[in-house]
């Protein structure tokens, strides 16, 4: 089994809905985004445009940060395919972050909360909990709602439906005929990682490119 | 909204999203690391090729002061033994061993060196060897700790172990040109000002074979142009050219004609060493990540 998503950019309105359900999920501290949208303008006026991208952690088939780990703390699990990171084992050197194309990592120098000033909120103070000081972190998935049988945050939260969760190995999911089906790609495929985020085109292919 | 939040925002809109892990804050110290580990490889070699205690001294101490700085960049400097774990894969794990390797032996050859027991006793050649493969193991593994970074194409270069290698050289023998100041500063074989020249030629001949190759990718065009007219102009040139290459090399040329004194040693080798620290601070800093968004229809 591999998990993978499939983000139809045709279906994303960029709300940051799966942003803040995926802060609420995982309580991240301030500057620590496991999911975010990338933004850039392009062309010029009158054939300007907005591009936005969601991202996340790709969970590569042939993750460069699992190489480059010098501890064994990001490893990819064999029944699923996510790659996670035990806190236990990180150092803090970051190579991971510096391996990555897709800047999914975070390194949490410190814990602060939202209001500066102000201590912690009872709801940092129990989310925090969950995070280490020194280490990298970053998206899992949502590895404690796999667990329940539940889709990662970011996926049950989005309101337009864009993001669709699954087994890329099972040619029958929804993911693999997704991709099949509308041309789902690769960000950076040509660095040979493999990631396991698609995303379909925000324009419609035309019928014979299908 | 405090800086590193903004810094944040403004990288996650930016096309070209300049690396900061290794660049900025607390990175200074792996930058540090990574320069005195490979000037003291360098000096080591040269210790050995021009027959000098004093500079192995200089060596295995910069290694040792290395390592050291290296745990303050950290996380978790206390976990660092943890780092030797994927010798198979990472780089850095390799550069550990390489390290562990040779602070012990290379201390022991030099213990040996200043009269404990005899150099040429099989224990000594043993240590000398280890010493060595420990040596060549801290030349090699900083340059391909960063030349595998697919994500930073500033970096992924085949050329950059090179040019890391002979800019550990060119430590090596600037410590030589310091330690010959204290030694033999009238000496008339001019062995560490012929290094020095060497491995300065090298070091510009990768630069620039570097930034033919380069050129035509816009990443690399981008990071290059931070160096050149960017916030990291004044670091480049002024540290790397005038401080690394001009005024060391002035004295260098200089020292063949006539004896530059003990204060023309030590100034060369002082602004030598600031060069390649300065030029190591500015690869670091001006690399940039590889574009989310290539040429696509979306």
């Amino acid at each position: 089994m591999r998990y993978g998503m499939v983000i139809d950019l045709k279906r994303c309105i960029s709300c940051y809905a799966c942003q803040v359900a995926c802060k609420s999920e995982n309580a991240t501290p301030p500057a620590v985004l496991y999911a975010w949208a990338f933004r850039e303008e392009q062309g010029e006026y009158p054939h300007a445009r907005q591009v936005y991208l969601p991202m996340l952690c790709n969970h590569c088939d042939e993750p460069s940060c699992v190489d480059v780990c010098p501890t064994g703390a990001t490893h990819k699990r064999d029944e699923d395919g996510i790659v996670v990171i035990d806190a236990d084992k990180c150092v803090g050197c970051r190579a991971c972050m510096t391996a990555c194309p897709y800047h999914a990592r975070y390194y949490l120098d410190h814990i602060r909360g939202y209001y500066p000033g102000e201590g912690l909120t009872p709801y940092e103070q129990v989310g925090y909990e969950r995070h280490n000081t020194g280490t990298v972190e970053k998206c899992n998935f949502c590895l404690d709602r796999l667990g329940q049988g539940k889709e990662p945050a970011c996926v049950a939260n989005c309101p337009t439906v864009a993001r669709t969760f699954g087994d890329l190995d099972d040619p029958q999911s929804e993911v693999s005929l997704l991709i099949h089906r509308d041309a789902g790609y690769q960000l950076l495929p040509e660095l040979g990682n493999n990631p396991s985020v698609y995303y379909l085109p925000a324009e419609r292919l035309p019928k014979e490119f299908r | 909204m405090n800086r590193s939040t903004l810094i944040l925002y403004s990288d996650l809109e930016a096309v070209y999203r300049p690396e900061r892990v290794w660049a900025e804050g607390r990175a200074v110290a792996l930058v540090l690391a990574h320069f005195l580990s490979g000037a003291g490889a360098g000096a080591w070699l040269l210790g050995l090729l021009l027959d000098l205690r004093l500079v192995l001294a200089f060596g295995l101490a910069a290694v040792i002061l290395g390592g050291i700085v290296h745990l303050a960049f950290l996380g978790h400097p206390e976990r660092a033994w943890k780092m030797m774990m994927r010798p198979q894969s990472s780089w850095i794990s390799r550069g550990l061993w390489s390290m562990v390797v040779f602070i012990p032996t290379a201390a022991l050859y030099l213990a040996g060196a200043y009269g404990a027991w005899s150099t040429s006793s099989a224990f000594s050649i043993v240590m000398l060897v280890l010493s060595l493969l420990g040596m060549a193991g801290i030349f090699l593994y900083k340059g391909f700790v960063y030349a595998v970074s697919r994500a930073v194409p500033l970096w992924h270069s085949p050329l950059l172990p090179v040019t890391y290698i002979a800019i550990g050289l060119r430590g090596g023998a600037a410590l030589a040109l310091i330690g010959l100041a204290f030694v033999a500063p009238d000496t008339e074989s001019h062995a560490g000002q012929t290094w020095w020249l060497a491995a300065t030629a090298a070091m510009i001949f990768l630069f620039v074979l570097e930034l033919a190759m380069g050129r035509s990718e816009s990443t690399i065009s981008r990071s290059l142009a931070t160096l050149r007219q960017g916030s990291l102009a004044w670091i480049f040139f002024v540290g790397v050219v005038l401080l690394g290459i001009i005024i060391p090399a002035g004295l260098v040329i200089a020292s063949y004609a006539a004896s530059i004194g003990v204060a023309g040693l030590i100034v060369a080798g002082i602004a030598s060493l600031v060069g390649d620290f300065a030029y190591k601070y500015c690869m670091n800093t001006a690399g940039t990540y590889v574009p989310l968004l290539q040429a696509r229809a979306y």
